[in-house]
């Protein structure tokens, strides 16, 4: 159910997620002479999950720039020069030091525009990553995205595909506000289709990952595969699941929501981060005052569990919603 | 403590409901979730199940009343227990204002039956056909109430759409609205006991029984004069209907082979006879009966009539005694004449048309304009012949006519 596909190449290939990141930067790069990234580890390296590896050998170290482990001061860099019209596109390594950066994001970049009366903009892409895998424990799993949700002038963005990744990541760098494009440890090395064209996927569009009629399950980001995998099991129970990705969490595709919620009367939201003060909550409230007369049942909820992620493999999986948590939580609510 | 059992409002904007039936006595005990009445609104039939285990101390209605919605029917409570203080404080006055202040009433219910948990998804379907949601028992988490729920009622019982009640009235055509996607497909509605009964009966008629029909105008304008005299001075209100059943009793009785039941080979003539009146609900059709009306006088016709098609109305048929010729009048309606079918085991029916108004010759040269009905007659070929039919007809028509009200 991908977007149209711009462009005339339409050659079918499947590539990594980290490879359609790539490739959305390099060709945003050759598009653009504005476009520059920097981060910790990125260019001689390629970056620590190879989002930006062969960039350096293609566009030198003045557009591909390793930086100190100084997150606040060169997110800071990356402010300014998009105020002066480049579009930088910063890497912080993981979403946990990104609170390092929120000064500059929270006050610079997402206020600008408002206080410079609409005549500047800060086109600045801050690509992190996030959510819990592989035994990083409680300093190096967390899902952060409610923080940026919170703040006005600041678009979110958390593909869960190769295809989305890299039309997303497109339409961020294109984008003249400050943009935080949140991918995830476990999906970069998930293959799928993905074009080699040119082709964007705009901000503020969802995307029905599995269509069906009984239940609509809303997910972004890892909770999206697990979702439809979640989704295939109920199928064999007779229950059949929408699956929902909003792709981008700022601005949300109520209305692509909201026509599943009328359809299906029922909604399960899986979210990794923990429940309280999520983007789970909000959506359900949007849910319930936009799409009332329309529930057969209440809007269940399964999300992260209220505590920092434990580094024992065992207890991290605990943390968070598995495929069993989803099934039972459409079941309970059917 | 004792607790009142409260009629609920089995259906939109009804005040009263009739209770069918008891299925528990004074002094039983009852286990919460037990059935212990049947109530009939005018659409459909509802168990009312206890909210509560105790005892029923006390029936405040019998079978066949009618009880205010909201209010008492019953009390339950330990055994031996007192209900004066709950009798005392249910006056009427306050009833009165409960049914029409909703919201304030119900903080005075007990808790289950102030509160019917249902999804709001339900209660827009309630909403839309006009279904009563304290009818229904839920199938969702928690015993809540949820659309399936609301769409089984509505499949399974003879509940039409708001849109339906406003097209029709006495008949029903089930037109599918559109607002409702789920159910944009034909709806099949499964006859309710009452239309599956009328079914049968007719279907027995037609397919057993050789009808022959004989239709005659009767001139009704000296009759109307005379019965609206009579009303004026008697201050009553004699109906048409009502002097159609004196005529036709008084006819009967020198027809008897038409005051029949026909059945096995054999014709049984009636010795009293009772008229029955179709009259139909929205459920399907009754006739009520108005027993020996050749004893009674047209004020008492008059009266029993009104009762027992009112009570008809409702669902309800108290008189035992089987009809032994049956009356449908369509006079209120614009019909001319209509061929009626004939009510097993009974030899014959009369049907009535409306009354219209027509230019009628007087002797050779002139004319006039008078009340006219026609009455037409169905009878069992078996038992009777047309020569017969005709001369009843004859007479009833002259005996309609030239009516004298005493």
């Amino acid at each position: 159910m991908n977007q149209a596909v711009t462009g005339k190449n339409q050659q079918k290939r499947n590539i990594m997620y980290r490879e359609a990141l790539n490739e959305a930067l390099r060709e945003e790069m050759r598009r653009d002479p504005s476009v520059f990234v920097m981060g910790v580890g990125i260019a001689e390296r390629g970056g620590s999950y190879k989002v930006t590896a062969g960039l350096l050998e293609e566009f030198g170290g003045k557009r591909v720039i390793d930086t100190p482990i100084a997150e606040a001061s060169f997110t800071g860099l990356g402010v300014g020069a998009a105020i002066t019209g480049m579009r930088p596109v910063v890497e912080i390594l993981f979403i946990d030091f990104t609170l390092l950066t929120l000064d500059q994001v929270i006050n610079q970049a997402a206020k600008y525009k408002f206080m410079t009366g609409d005549t500047r903009s800060v086109p600045l892409v801050l690509r992190t990553q996030g959510g819990v895998g592989n035994g990083l424990a409680a300093q190096h799993s967390q899902s952060l995205e409610a923080l940026f949700y919170h703040i006005p002038g600041l678009k979110l963005v958390m593909p869960s595909t190769p295809y989305d990744a890299k039309g997303l990541l497109k339409s961020a760098i294109r984008c003249d506000d400050p943009v935080i494009f949140i991918e995830h440890k476990l999906l970069y090395m998930n293959e799928g289709e993905v074009p080699e064209d040119d082709y964007c996927i705009e901000l503020g569009k969802g995307d029905i990952k599995r269509s069906g009629k009984d239940v609509t399950l809303i997910a972004w980001s890892n909770m999206v595969p697990r979702s439809l995998s979640a989704a295939q099991k109920l199928a064999e129970d007779g229950i059949d699941v929408e699956v929902i990705d909003p792709r981008t969490l700022v601005p949300l595709d109520k209305e692509l929501i909201l026509e599943s919620v009328r359809k299906t009367e029922h909604v399960v939201i899986v979210q990794e981060a923990v429940r309280r003060g999520g983007i789970a909550s909000d959506i359900a409230s949007i849910i319930q005052a936009e799409a009332f007369d329309y529930l057969d049942a209440p809007i269940e909820i399964i999300a992260g569990m209220n505590t920092p992620i434990p580094f024992n493999l065992i207890l991290e999986s605990a943390c968070i919603p598995q495929e069993t948590d989803i099934v039972e939580s459409v079941k309970k609510c059917m | 403590m004792s607790e009142p059992i409260i009629m609920p409002q089995v259906g939109q904007d009804i005040e009263k409901a009739v209770i069918l039936e008891w299925r528990v006595c004074e002094n039983d005990h009852v286990s919460k979730g037990d059935i212990l009445f049947v109530v009939e609104s005018d659409k459909a039939i509802f168990e009312i199940e206890a909210e509560t285990s105790g005892v029923i101390l006390k029936i405040l209605f019998e079978e066949g009343e009618e009880a205010k919605v909201f209010e008492p029917v019953a009390y339950i409570g330990e055994p031996g227990e007192s209900i004066e203080k709950m009798e005392a404080s249910g006056d009427s006055s306050k009833t009165e204002q409960s049914i029409v202040h909703r919201q304030t009433v119900t903080t005075d219910l007990p808790l289950e039956l102030s509160k019917t948990h249902a999804s709001p998804s339900a209660r827009r379907i309630a909403r839309e056909y006009d279904v009563d949601l304290s009818g229904i028992s839920g199938t969702g988490p928690n015993g809540r109430i949820c659309k399936r729920d609301v769409l089984n009622m509505i499949d399974h019982r003879d509940i039409p759409s708001p849109s339906e009640l406003q097209n029709t009235s006495a008949m029903k055509t089930h037109s599918v609205p559109v607002t409702i996607k789920e159910i944009s497909k034909d709806i099949e509605i499964q006859f309710s006991k009452m239309r599956k009964a009328t079914a049968e009966r007719l279907t027995l008629s037609k397919q057993t029984i050789p009808h022959f029909y004989h239709a005659i105008d009767v001139d009704m304008t000296a009759t109307l004069d005379h019965r609206k005299e009579y009303n004026k001075s008697a201050n009553s209100r004699i109906s048409v209907n009502d002097i159609l059943v004196m005529a036709v009793a008084t006819t009967l009785n020198r027809f008897p082979l038409l005051n029949a039941h026909v059945f096995d080979n054999k014709i049984s003539i009636k010795k009293a006879v009772n008229i029955g009146i179709a009259v139909s609900n929205d459920e399907g059709l009754l006739v009520p009966v108005i027993p020996d009306v050749a004893a009674l006088g047209i004020r008492e016709i008059s009266l029993l009539s009104h009762e027992i098609i009112q009570n008809a109305r409702q669902g309800i048929l108290k008189t035992k005694s089987p009809a032994s010729f049956t009356i449908s009048n369509m006079s209120m309606y614009q019909i001319n004449y209509f061929i009626p079918i004939i009510n097993p085991p009974e030899c014959a029916i009369l049907g009535v048309g409306g009354l219209q108004k027509r230019v009628i010759p007087i002797g050779k040269t002139q004319t006039a304009v008078r009340d006219i009905i026609t009455l037409t007659l169905a009878c069992d070929h078996r038992a009777v012949d047309g020569d017969y039919a005709a001369r009843f007809l004859k007479s009833l028509k002259r005996n309609i006519e030239h009516f004298a009200l005493k």
